[in-house]
């Protein structure tokens, strides 16, 4: 049993992972507490789902919203996004304000000094969400429109001094603080979804009651390890106080139909109803939330934070029995601004001719050798390889591989790279980007971070815990609702030198040179990818994996490119960086929702492509599912397929 | 309950094949305005692509695109040497639900619930010897299907499933037959009852209705009753409104369709005691129609009972333990009917692979088990009882047989079990309790044909208090349970969790209970936990009163349904004390007591 429960531990510090952007950060939040595992790739887990609107309510949504919009002081119909904050919404928000100060204060005051160590610091935020999915497969809807209003509180109660308090790692059983939190659509939560006043209070006043009688024990563990355990390496402290923030970004409504949009999506899903298509969806995520931050620094944020997701994704079945997904999203804060519709079709025209493509394409067989990764892939990269190791907790904690904690000022990638992370942009060369924010989630302001300058270490990701040499945050102290926040990745984005940029064709031409110096018959060019994860801890293999979707060999005697299917890019985090040899002139963007021991947040990574001297695949696992015995009852025969499959399906029909 | 072994069959199999399955419960209410249809309906329509499915006579899609994709698969589903089908059916289930809750008057939160998903089983091999497990692990997966009446749509998620659902059978099949070969099993059972004829029966698709202005309001008037007690730290009050439509086809020419709505209101609250005890308790008012729900007044009425009596369990003192005479009242001689007896009643079913799987009561038809003057029965299509709706029957059980009544228990005696599809050495007939094809109480009534009058149970209680040397007599009137008001099979609850019927079992605590003093007082005792008791307990009913009534109850199968029963006098249970080990009352006083 105490294996079982390390082993879970050791995968909930080691690993974490970007991977495509599919579902609001609260949600993947939901099924993580569950597992405490972080998965990677689409999450799609539709079984779980219970989210949706019947058509007699579709009228309900309609025309609530039309009564929303018709008190808003801009008789704005147009798409473009409102901007005036509605007297509800102010009377709303100043409530719920309000109820939360009261609580603070309360609370505060008659706890400061009840217990055996004295609370120092009190914190609630407050994330008001409301999830929407329309989801459609095959021309039919699967998921309808509705309105899911779900409110979070966590609360961030420290007792002891910020030199050491309750949320210090406690060694003694490998364990990090845990998260002090409710959810109003858990079945026996009185966090109510709506209001504030008395019942938002009680909600409050019990849950604070039990993150004080937590932190206090917890607070004596530490004391007592620190007696009995070995110092720690790192004597940093465990928080910084700042001064007060008082921040309102208003509370902004964007205009969106979902009957409009249930049309659309419906229309889009029958692009994939093929006969060769094993399961496809089509959906379009809303995920509208405002933040409430008050503490006892003083600071009073509000911060509302937008986003709307049109995801698309297709399966096949090759005939050896692995299944492959294509998919293919994007996200804006204002659903006005994703892609045109003629620009929709063309993407998922081509998912569907990239899936086609790759399930004649031959299956990968493990090699070593030079690669491009595409701007996309390269970011992930970046993400996995330099990004989570430098999220200041995974070189504070002594569970942690501590990659970088001795590697300051130190050469530690090519000296043509710089990595930054900037959360206060929304926009690179006028594309959206997903990781923008105002404040993280400890109230600290988004700051930009220039982490590695001319490849020379240079900083950390820092949330409002302390690292030895690093007092302050720098604003990146992020989790999803409910979890404890911790220095993260906002959008992370890795520039070039001029000199070493080349145009793509230039980039090729290089890779073609390096295989054959190195004597191989093809590089690899890593064209899209879906995620990868990484494991930072001192127990977990310090390596990476990026799971890439289209994958070519460019071979070094002029042939035609040939994708291959089922490749997985694997390495060592220090060696790849050190193998980059050179970059292209374009930025990729890959925007993602990325899994650590915060939760699933939003983030964005950029990057041009990079020329790798050397990398490693190996081939992905298989279901070994074999293709359906009868033919599709509905959808038009195929045109394009392999001998093998006709055959087999022939077997079947008789 | 929990599950306790699981079949050994099954262990190997789930490791041989790495998928989820889940087994599917669910009970649905029948419709009055059901229409019967004579003929078997939906042509032939063979094995070829696009048939002139969308036309044929039933203007229902959902039936269209199940029925045609049944045909060709009992005609065509055949892979190389291995069989075709003998048997398919598809069950598929529209879920639509309001929800509204709220907590201390809070503004009401409406949410909307809506999804469709289907359940497919394939069986090859013959009734004799087939392709299912029946076990306790179900094999057949809950998949999620279009909402959109789109033919195509559907036809085309039924089909993968289908495909899907026969290659596992093709593996679970070949692995039994080995097991078998392998394995000497006496009077082995047939896996499948034939039926006499198939049903079929078309009730009209009925839309979920919900009056959401009166129950915002509603709802949160009542919440805000509990402001009034602040030693209630908890409390939420919830409506719920809920049609499932339900689609059944098989292969056997039985065709259904019928909607079943449940409309219920429950509330929970929560507080500490002076020591920090923690007390909390569950209600629920639930029927098939809204306006069969209480008045406005009457869940006021209701619910300020429900605090006062939750308040008052928290201003209790601790109870002692105790053995001696118990008065079960009304909810809590349901749930202990429901928690021991009941589960007795059916599940007399033998699974290959199983060691541990084993109904006390199986080989015992005849024998007495309760006193003389009770009698059991159980009718899945009752739909009312004195005046007031039932929920959690159904017309047609989860196999589409059509739900008998049964007398489970004739004068003490026990007389015949709750049964499936799934064959017992008592009878291989279906008498329509199938539960995700095992045989399963449904609405339980308990009676007796000696009720004792008011006056008599005092008298009784008296001289039993007498015998065991108390002044005062336990009486329990509620027994905890969360009322989860889950659907099953359902996205939701994939899986249903079955236990082997045991001579002994632990009823969850009760939740109200007081000394009954033999001068009148009353005291409330907090602080019980039940120690184990047996299937004797029941011929130890020392009198029944004349309070017959209905009350829910919801075992571990997901389905709550209604449970008829008077409360009953036993001679002696005996009870243990919580271990007083709880979380001390907040530093900070509840806002509720500054205002």
């Amino acid at each position: 049993m105490k294996k079982l429960v390390s082993l879970a531990l050791t995968a909930f510090i080691g690993f974490g992972g970007i991977a495509v952007w599919a579902e609001s950060a609260d949600r993947l939040m939901e099924k993580m507490q569950g597992t405490q595992g972080f998965g990677v790739g689409p999450n799609r887990h539709r079984l779980q789902r219970r989210d949706s609107l019947p058509p007699d309510h579709l009228q309900h949504a309609k025309r609530k919203w039309a009564k929303e919009r018709a008190q808003e002081a801009v008789a704005d119909t147009s798409k473009k996004p409102a901007i005036v904050e509605t007297a509800e919404d102010t009377a709303n928000k100043n409530e719920t304000l309000k109820t939360l100060e009261t609580e603070l204060k309360r609370n505060f005051e008659k706890l400061k000094n009840a217990g055996a160590s004295p609370l120092y610091f009190l914190a609630y935020r407050l994330y008001d969400t409301q999830y929407t999915k329309i989801a459609a497969t095959n021309g039919a809807l699967i998921e309808q429109p509705s309105e899911r209003v779900n409110r979070i509180l966590s609360i961030d109660l420290r007792v002891g001094s910020p030199k050491l308090d309750n949320t210090h790692f406690l060694r003694s059983d490998h364990s990090r603080s845990p998260a002090n939190w409710d959810q109003s659509k858990a079945r026996n939560s009185i966090l109510p979804a709506l209001g504030g006043d008395v019942p938002l209070r009680e909600a409050i006043w019990i849950r604070t009651d039990e993150a004080f009688k937590r932190a206090q024990s917890r607070f004596q563990s530490i004391l007592a390890s620190k007696d009995v355990l070995a110092a720690e390496e790192d004597q940093s402290g465990d928080f910084s106080l700042q001064p007060a923030q008082i921040y309102d970004s208003g509370i902004k409504r964007v205009a969106f139909d979902p009957k409009e949009w249930e049309a659309k999506v419906k229309e889009w899903s029958k692009l994939f109803n093929l006969s060769w298509i094993e399961d496809s969806e089509v959906s379009l995520g809303t995920y509208p939330s405002v933040r409430y931050i008050v503490d006892t620094d003083g600071s009073r944020i509000v911060e509302q934070s937008d986003y709307y997701v049109v995801f698309g994704y297709a399966s096949t079945l090759t005939d050896d029995g692995m299944k492959l997904t294509l998919s293919d999203y994007d996200v804006h804060e204002d659903p006005s601004k994703l892609a045109s519709d003629e620009e929709r079709v063309k993407l998922f025209k081509k998912l569907i001719d990239n899936l086609k493509e790759l399930r004649n394409a031959p299956p990968a067989e493990s090699f070593v050798g030079p690669a491009i990764l595409s701007g996309k892939a390269a970011a992930v990269f970046f993400h996995e390889t330099f990004g989570h190791r430098i999220e200041a907790v995974h070189e504070k904690s002594e569970v942690e591989g501590k990659t970088f904690a001795k590697k300051m000022g130190t050469q530690v990638m090519p000296s043509f790279i710089t990595v930054i992370d900037d959360p206060t942009i929304k926009e690179i060369n006028g594309e959206f980007i997903n990781g923008q924010y105002e404040y993280d989630d400890e109230g600290v302001k988004g700051q930009r971070a220039v982490l590695a300058k001319n490849g020379i270490l240079t900083g950390f990701l820092m949330s409002r815990t302390p690292l030895q040499g690093f007092e302050k945050s720098n604003g990146h102290g992020r989790g999803a609702p409910g979890w404890n926040p911790m220095g993260r990745q906002a959008n992370l984005i890795v520039s070039v030198d001029e000199k070493k940029q080349f145009s793509d064709q230039a980039l090729r031409a290089l890779l073609i040179k390096e295989a054959k110096r190195q004597k191989k018959p093809y590089g690899l060019y890593f064209e899209s990818i879906s995620g990868g994860f990484t494991g930072t801890s001192s127990r977990s293999e310090q390596t990476y994996t990026i799971t890439p979707l289209i994958v070519y060999k460019v071979f070094v005697d002029g042939r035609p490119d040939e994708m291959i299917r089922g490749a997985q890019l694997v390495g060592t985090p220090l060696a790849a960086l050190e193998k980059i040899i050179a970059g292209g002139d374009k930025i990729g963007i890959f925007n993602g929702a990325c899994g650590r021991e915060s939760g699933h947040i939003r983030n964005c990574d950029a990057s041009p492509a990079m020329l790798l001297q050397s990398i490693e695949i190996k081939r992905s696992s298989k279901t070994f599912e074999k293709k359906p015995i009868l033919p599709d009852p509905v959808a038009p025969p195929e045109t394009v397929t392999t001998p093998n499959s006709v055959s087999n399906q022939n077997k079947g029909s008789k | 309950m929990r599950i306790g072994k699981v079949n050994s069959l099954a262990i190997a199999l789930s490791l041989l094949l790495s998928s989820t399955y889940g087994a599917p419960i669910t009970h649905a209410q029948g419709d009055d305005s059901r229409t019967k249809e004579t003929d078997s309906t939906v042509k032939d329509t063979g094995s070829s692509v696009k048939e002139s499915d969308s036309t044929s006579k039933d203007s229902d899609v959902m039936l269209n695109a199940l029925t045609d994709e049944l045909k060709r698969s009992m005609s065509s589903l055949k892979y190389e040497q291995h069989a075709l089908p003998y048997f398919v059916s598809y069950w598929a289930k529209e879920l639509k639900e309001t929800t509204i809750t709220s907590n201390l008057g809070s503004p009401a939160d409406v949410e909307y619930t809506s999804n469709r998903c289907l359940l497919p089983t394939v069986r090859l091999g013959n009734y004799d010897l087939d392709s299912m497990l029946n076990g306790t692990n179900d094999q057949r997966a809950v998949i999620q299907i279009p909402l959109d009446d789109d033919y195509g749509a559907i036809r085309k998620a039924v089909w993968n499933a289908t495909d899907k659902t026969y290659k596992f059978s093709i593996r679970t099949f070949e692995y039994k037959k080995a097991y078998l070969r392998s394995v000497h099993i006496p009077d082995r059972l047939p896996d499948m009852v034939k039926i006499d004829k198939p049903t079929i029966s078309i009730c009209p698709k009925r839309e979920l209705t919900l009056d959401e202005a009166r129950w915002k309001t509603d709802v949160q008037k009542l919440s805000e009753l509990f402001k009034k007690y602040p030693t209630i730290q908890s409390s939420k009050v919830t409506v719920n409104a809920r049609m499932v439509t339900n689609w059944f086809v098989n292969s056997e020419g039985t065709k259904l369709r019928y909607s079943s709505p449940i409309y219920d209101v429950r509330f929970f609250a929560s507080g500490q005691s002076s020591d920090g005890m923690r007390i909390v308790d569950y209600d629920v008012v639930a029927a098939r129609n809204e306006e069969d729900l209480p008045s406005y007044s009457e869940l006021e009425e209701k619910i300020t009972d429900f605090a006062k009596r939750t308040a008052s369990m928290i201003a209790a003192p601790e109870s002692k333990e105790y053995v001696g005479p118990v008065l079960l009242k009304g909810q809590a001689a349901a749930e202990f009917f429901s928690q021991v007896l009941a589960p007795t009643l059916g599940l007399a079913e033998e699974y290959i692979g199983t060691e541990n799987w084993n109904n006390p009561l199986k080989n015992v038809v005849g024998r007495r088990i309760l006193p003389e003057h009770m009698s059991v029965t159980d009718d899945p299509a009752k739909k009312d009882f004195k005046g007031k709706s039932l929920i959690g029957g159904y017309e047609f059980d989860d196999e589409g047989v059509p739900a008998e009544k049964v007398n489970l228990v004739v004068d003490g005696k026990l007389n015949d079990f709750c049964q499936s599809r799934l064959p017992t050495h008592h009878s291989k007939r279906s008498n329509g309790h199938s539960m995700g094809g095992h045989g399963v109480f449904s609405i339980l009534e308990v009676s007796s044909n000696k009720p004792a009058s008011e006056s008599e149970m005092k008298e009784k209680i008296a001289a039993l208090a007498k015998e065991a040397g108390l002044d005062y007599v336990l009486v329990i009137e509620k027994i905890h349970d969360d009322y989860q008001m889950g659907e099953c099979p359902s996205l939701e609850n994939t899986t249903r969790k079955y236990d082997t019927p045991s001579y002994t079992a632990r009823p969850s605590d009760p939740t109200i209970a007081y000394r009954q003093y033999l001068d009148g007082r009353k005291e409330y005792v907090r602080g019980l936990e039940f120690n184990s008791v047996n299937l004797r307990s029941f011929k130890d009913i020392q009198a029944v009163a004349s309070d017959v009534a209905p009350y829910v109850v919801e075992p571990n199968d997901y389905t709550a349904r209604h449970l008829i029963t008077p409360s009953v006098l036993l001679g002696e249970l005996d009870f243990r004390i919580k271990k007083p080990e709880h979380a001390t009352l907040p530093d900070v006083p509840s806002p509720l007591l500054e205002k």
